[in-house]
């Protein structure tokens, strides 16, 4: 629906549609001579009064004549108002009606002028936001501390202070029926590969739903594969995290009202590397790499190899092994299975309930509740010690590992391989792994092998480097391959 | 960014490796050292030689018909029928071979690891799982193949390691003092050991770089022919060449022997199991991705994940059919023994030949 | 179809876990004694005696009792023992951890019983062919019986004590699997020997020499030693000799041996053995000193001269019971076999007939802080 030049049908539109909103302000106004009736109408809690006040009404107020030196032209009214008579940074023509009311709806304001079947939005957005703090989710020691906020255009702004590069584009969509979320999607021009660019496009475009609260529904919306526990889109609070990928080649997505951003592709390399690694010398960086792979064996299977070697294989562990875990099991009434499935779901009780409380009541619970019931346990001879070890070690192992939801999905994957130990042994463990690794080798994320760099792609360009272990920045020289970059080289020595 | 269903070179050679390697390492040097003595690996490297003018075979082929897949360029050449035909032959091959496969690692597993599991259950897990890796496309193939093959060299280095200490470097010699009559004898037995190689005629045609495949190949074929070796005279010199000839599955045997004098360390055979699984499964995947292939090409199909399925009770049936592991070595080793000459060398070898005939007769 | 596939997938699941044993619900046999039982028929011809660990009085909670259990019986086999032990014991045997084999003295001179037993300890999956083998002078249900109560170790004393050759040559370690590669290549082996001494303790040294699964007879440790010494086996072993009126003390740390065999219209088989080592002891005097070379050369020989008698008497003893211990069949085999396939199968008279010729070198390398 188009704006018409009468202004009383606009007001009586918008009125209409936005009825039973009582926090629309509708200020009308004359202005000049001529008394020209315009209508400003705003939201009030999502824009910046005093800019409307002092620099729109102001400046309108103080004009001499509006419609004077136009002759007939009427419908220049808009433009010359905006061009001569308003003090404000940014202001845009409109001419449907429907798009007026979502501009209002965002947060602008709306000018309309009797007489001009254009209105003008003029910028004035601002609503109660967060300001800038460090990342709750990713700390480091050593590197910068400034973490996204809610707003979409102060995240895009830091990413942009890291990157001053004319290539660097930030589309903007607006997904959801309702919600009509802004979603921005930066990527650098001549580095990202086309194809990549248009399936994240495609998929974006082709979402219809209701609403998009935050970054997750986005997410699991765009994976290829939502049947598949693992994550196929990675997410950060950190504009450093956005820029260092966006500069391999990936694509980052913003969304409004959320401090996380999305990156995609996902591979198990990316998934391994933290931002920590990037800000440590490298012979630490690739200790603590490998410490992750180690933890992430850990907290898969350390569970499901107690079990198989307790109650099926005692031949595989050295002799006085064999007999001190013996020693450590007699008069436990349970067989090694069910103790190992009742401690495990015990520690999820204590993470889920340690989550729930925030601050100091849920890391006492955590402390509390895990010290106390597994010394209980094991005085009360329910569970042998070297269960609760076991558990300690999964657990352990599966806060060491940088990505949450790659972390949280090795969970899931704990159970499975419990449960096949538990029927096969060794053997039940062994066709878990082999089953999870077609899996990885299967799995797409955007076009790209989820399993790269170890499955192939980017193993002779030296993904290596970065994957599995931390090469100094003199050594990586050229991007990672997994992203089919079109610029390849990053690091020039002289 | 990559095409669907492309597959890189190195992937290629991982697949080939992977694939070759797989029940057969286990009773390779025993085989061998009942025929040919301390010179068994003689056989070992000729009947690996013997495989590199196939290849070469089959790269000529390919460059032939480019962008033609293996079944396109047989029906051209060879006509629906006949190729039909060969097909099926080879078909045959492919289930009695997993057959063979599955059964000698229930029995490998019920012996060392799950003594009272009943060994179809066993056979019929691996072939369950082995179906999901199946139904699946070349490429997939080829990247599970590049994770498994660290694993498999560090398990051939692991193996060479333990015999540095203990093995009797001795016990290798004399050589060159068998009867080198029996070679031929001895590569019919051990060409077997290669089979799998034909994995590659299903993946050349999807590979991303066509003109340097043949170099991946061979290399890889190198690369197996060097595992093999290793591990035979690892064995020999862990074993002697008696005990060799007396155990069923020497390389098994010899992870048991590693003894520390640190000693913390006993009882390897288990984790050297644990890894053969994967080898296994890297074995038999593939193969029933090319029954499965074989048959969506005779039923004109445009998938082939249908009929992995159905085939997985033929198998099943096929593998528990014989009474006792003797009886699997002799008889269907011996089936297969044949042929796989029939089928992996004939089959590519008549292809070939025709094709060449054919390019002369239209040159002409 | 997915659907139909995890179905599938799942059912051998369903069906129930076979192999699942409780670890501490495990009889964990450490040593097998095997005797023969005199005068019996086929079912019951052996005297088996297994010995497993109490696990209740094992790490940190240890209670009272036994730190091992013993059980013997008559049965027809090693393992058939362990299935009539089922009445008797609730736990299930488990033979992964098994360290020693201990042969009665009877059982060493019945050979097709021995073949049959070691046959069976072979072809087992789950014996780990690295169990030694001991030989005992007497039933080995008395050497068990005397030792089982003693200090708690987890594997066992005698395992611990007979484990490897590094300590000492005066026994010859053996596992199961060197045993039988020492039938398949040169027809003999040396397997330690372990008798009770006075006070009930066992005591391992020397050995018993088996010729094709016959038993030819007992070494002592100072025979055991030269063999070890000419195998090149020794690690580390002391000799004590008289030089000049006093005791030195001479530890050896290193042999190497040489074969070298020539074949004329009979065997000559010329090894060289060279032993180095270091003075232990000598005798704190001003007069008798270690100073110059002239003192340490004429040590050497005296050492030498004492090597070569025992060397000597051994040679004489194995010629005498035409047992090749000294590796030189094994070496024909290897290095000259097209002469070896030719007196392969009367090895036992070559090796009787043929001149063995040792050569001892004996270098001092070090003698220690003083002089």
């Amino acid at each position: 629906m188009l704006v018409s030049k009468n202004l009383q049908e606009n007001t009586q539109i918008i009125k209409d549609t936005l009825r039973d909103c009582d926090d629309v302000v509708y200020r009308n106004i004359e202005i000049g001579k001529d008394k020209t009736r315009a209508s400003i109408i705003f939201i009030d809690g999502l824009v910046d009064k005093i800019v409307i006040s002092e620099f729109a009404i102001e400046s309108l107020l103080n004009t001499e004549d509006l419609k004077s030196n136009l002759g007939n032209i009427k419908a220049n009214i808009a433009e010359k108002a905006s061009l001569q008579h308003l003090a404000i940074h940014d202001v845009k023509e409109e001419e449907d009606l429907n798009k007026v009311i979502d501009f209002i709806l965002a947060g602008e304001t709306i000018l309309l002028i009797d007489g001009s079947n254009k209105a003008l939005i003029l910028s004035t957005r601002a609503w109660p936001a967060r300001g800038v703090e460090e990342p709750q989710t990713e700390t480091v020691v050593k590197g910068p501390r400034d973490g996204f906020t809610e707003t979409i255009r102060f995240n895009t702004a830091l990413v942009r202070r890291r990157i001053r590069d004319p290539k660097l584009k930030i589309k903007t969509l607006k997904v959801g029926r309702r919600s009509k979320t802004d979603v921005a999607i930066m990527y650098i021009e001549d580095i990202v590969n086309e194809k990549l660019l248009k399936e994240v496009f495609k998929r974006i475009e082709s979402i219809d739903i209701d609403a998009v609260g935050e970054s997750t529904t986005l997410e699991f919306l765009i994976e290829g594969n939502y049947l598949s526990p693992f994550p196929q889109t990675e997410s950060t609070e950190r504009p450093d995290a956005v820029a260092a990928s966006i500069l391999e080649g990936r694509v980052a997505i913003l969304v409004d009202n959320t401090p996380f951003a999305i990156l995609v592709p996902t591979t198990i390399g990316t998934l391994f590397q933290s931002t920590e690694d990037y800000y440590t010398k490298w012979p630490m960086a690739s200790i603590t790499r490998g410490v992750r792979y180690v933890a992430a064996f850990l907290t898969v299977l350390s569970p499901a190899l107690y079990i198989a070697v307790t109650s099926f294989h005692p031949g595989l562990i050295p002799s006085v092994l064999a007999f001190y875990v013996a020693a450590s099991r007699v008069n436990v009434p349970f067989p090694a299975v069910v103790e190992s499935f009742l401690m495990e779901l015990t520690i999820e009780l204590l993470r889920e309930s340690g989550t729930r409380m925030a601050g100091p009541i849920g890391t006492t619970i955590g402390i509390v509740g895990g010290i106390i019931i597994g010394q209980a346990a094991v005085e009360a001879g329910i569970v042998s010690p070297l269960k609760i070890i076991i558990v300690a070690v999964t657990t352990i192992s599966f806060f060491a590992i940088s990505n949450y939801e790659w972390a949280l999905s090795l969970r899931v994957i704990r159970f499975i391989f419990m449960f096949l130990a538990a029927i096969f042994g060794l053997y039940g463990v062994m066709l878990g792994i082999v089953i999870l690794m077609t899996h990885f080798a299967k799995l797409e994320s955007f076009g790209i092998p989820f399993a790269s760099p170890y499955s192939g792609l980017g193993l002779k360009d030296g993904d290596l480097k970065d994957t599995l272990v931390k090469a100094p920045p003199q050594k990586l020289q050229y991007r990672p391959k997994f992203t089919f970059p079109k610029d390849k080289r990053r690091y020039r020595r002289r | 960014m990559q095409k669907k269903n492309t597959i890189s070179n190195n992937q290629i050679k991982n697949l080939l490796i992977t694939t070759i390697i797989g029940v057969g390492i286990l009773s390779l040097p025993s085989n061998m050292a009942t025929i040919l003595d301390n010179d068994g690996w003689a056989a070992i490297l000729a009947s690996g030689l013997l495989i590199v003018p196939f290849i070469l075979m089959i790269d000529r082929l390919f460059k032939m018909y480019p962008n033609k897949d293996i079944f396109e360029i047989g029906e051209e050449v060879l006509g629906r029928v006949l190729f039909t035909v060969l097909l099926i032959v080879l078909l045959l091959y492919t289930i009695i071979t997993l057959a063979y496969g599955s059964r000698i690692f229930g029995e490998v597993i019920k012996g060392y690891l799950l003594d009272r599991t009943p060994i179809k259950v066993i056979i019929i897990t691996m072939l369950l799982a082995a179906a999901y890796i199946s139904r699946t496309e070349i490429e997939v193939l080829g990247r599970m193949a590049t994770m498994v093959y660290p694993i498999l060299i560090i398990l051939i280095v692991f193996i060479a390691m333990i015999s540095i200490p203990k093995g009797d470097y001795t016990n290798i010699l004399p050589v060159f003092n068998a009867d080198f009559r029996l070679l031929p004898k001895g590569i019919l037995i051990s060409i077997f050991s290669y089979a799998g190689y034909e994995i590659i005629v299903l993946a050349y045609s999807a590979s991303d770089s066509k003109g340097d495949t043949l170099k991946y190949v061979l290399r890889g074929l190198f690369i197996v022919i060097g595992i093999y070796l290793i591990t035979f005279f690892s064995t020999l010199s862990q074993l002697g060449i008696n005990q060799l000839k007396r155990r069923i599955w020497p390389t098994i045997a010899i992870a048991n022997e590693v003894d520390l004098p640190g000693y913390f360390i006993e009882n390897l055979d288990g984790i050297v199991l644990a890894l053969w699984v994967l080898i296994v499964y890297t074995t038999i995947g593939p193969i029933l991705y090319t029954g499965g292939k074989t048959l969506s090409y005779i039923f004109n199909t445009r998938s082939h994940d249908m009929f992995i399925l159905p085939l997985i009770p033929l198998i099943y049936i096929l593998s528990i059919i014989p009474d006792n592991i003797i009886s699997v070595y002799e008889n269907m080793g011996t089936i297969l023994g044949y042929m796989v000459i029939a089928s992996n060398i004939a089959i590519p070898f008549l292809i070939f030949v025709v094709a060449l005939i054919r390019k002369r007769r239209s040159k002409a | 179809m997915k659907r139909l596939f995890l179905i599938l997938f799942l059912l051998p699941f369903i069906s129930g876990c076979w192999d699942k044993v409780e670890i501490e619900q495990r009889a964990f046999v450490t040593s097998i004694g095997i005797d023969v039982n005199q005068g019996q028929e086929e079912k019951d011809k052996l005297t088996v005696t297994y010995q497993y660990p109490n696990i209740n009085a094992i790490g940190k909670n240890a209670g009272v009792g036994s730190p091992n259990y013993l059980l013997t019986a008559n049965s027809s086999s090693v393992f058939q023992a362990g299935r009539q032990f089922v009445s008797r014991e609730p736990f299930p045997f488990h033979y992964k951890h098994l360290k020693v084999i201990i042969l009665g003295e009877d059982l060493l001179k019945e050979e097709s019983l021995l073949r049959a037993v070691l046959d069976e300890l072979n072809r087992d999956t789950k014996v780990n062919k690295r169990v030694r083998i001991i030989a005992a002078d007497r039933t080995a249900k008395e050497i068990m019986e005397a030792s089982f109560n003693k200090e708690q170790r987890t594997e066992g004393t005698i395992y611990a004590t007979v484990r490897d050759n590094t300590k000492t040559g005066s026994f010859t370690s053996k596992s199961l699997a060197d045993l039988i590669t020492d039938f398949d290549i040169s027809g003999v082996t040396l397997v330690p020997k372990i008798s009770l001494d006075e006070q009930n303790n066992f005591v391992i040294s020397g050995g018993a020499i088996l010729k094709d699964y016959k038993f030819l007879g007992w070494i002592d440790a100072s025979e055991n030693k030269i063999i070890n010494l000419i195998n090149g086996n020794m690690i580390v072993d002391t000799l004590d000799v008289i030089y000049e009126g006093h005791l030195i003390s001479f530890v050896i740390t290193e042999t190497t041996t040489d074969r070298n065999i020539k074949f004329d219209h009979e065997i000559k088989a010329n090894i060289d053995v060279l032993v180095e080592g270091y003075l232990q002891g000598y005798v704190l005097s001003d007069k008798n000193t270690v100073g110059d070379n002239e003192t340490v050369l004429s040590m050497e020989r005296t050492l030498e001269e004492e090597i070569m008698k025992v060397v000597n008497r051994t040679l004489i003893h194995l010629k005498d019971i035409k047992a090749d211990l000294l590796g030189i069949g094994e070496h024909i085999s290897k290095f000259h076999p097209k002469k070896w396939e030719k007196i392969e199968d009367q090895w036992d008279e070559v090796f009787a007939d043929a001149k063995i010729n040792i050569n001892v070198d004996v270098k001092m390398r070090r003698i220690g802080l003083t002089k």
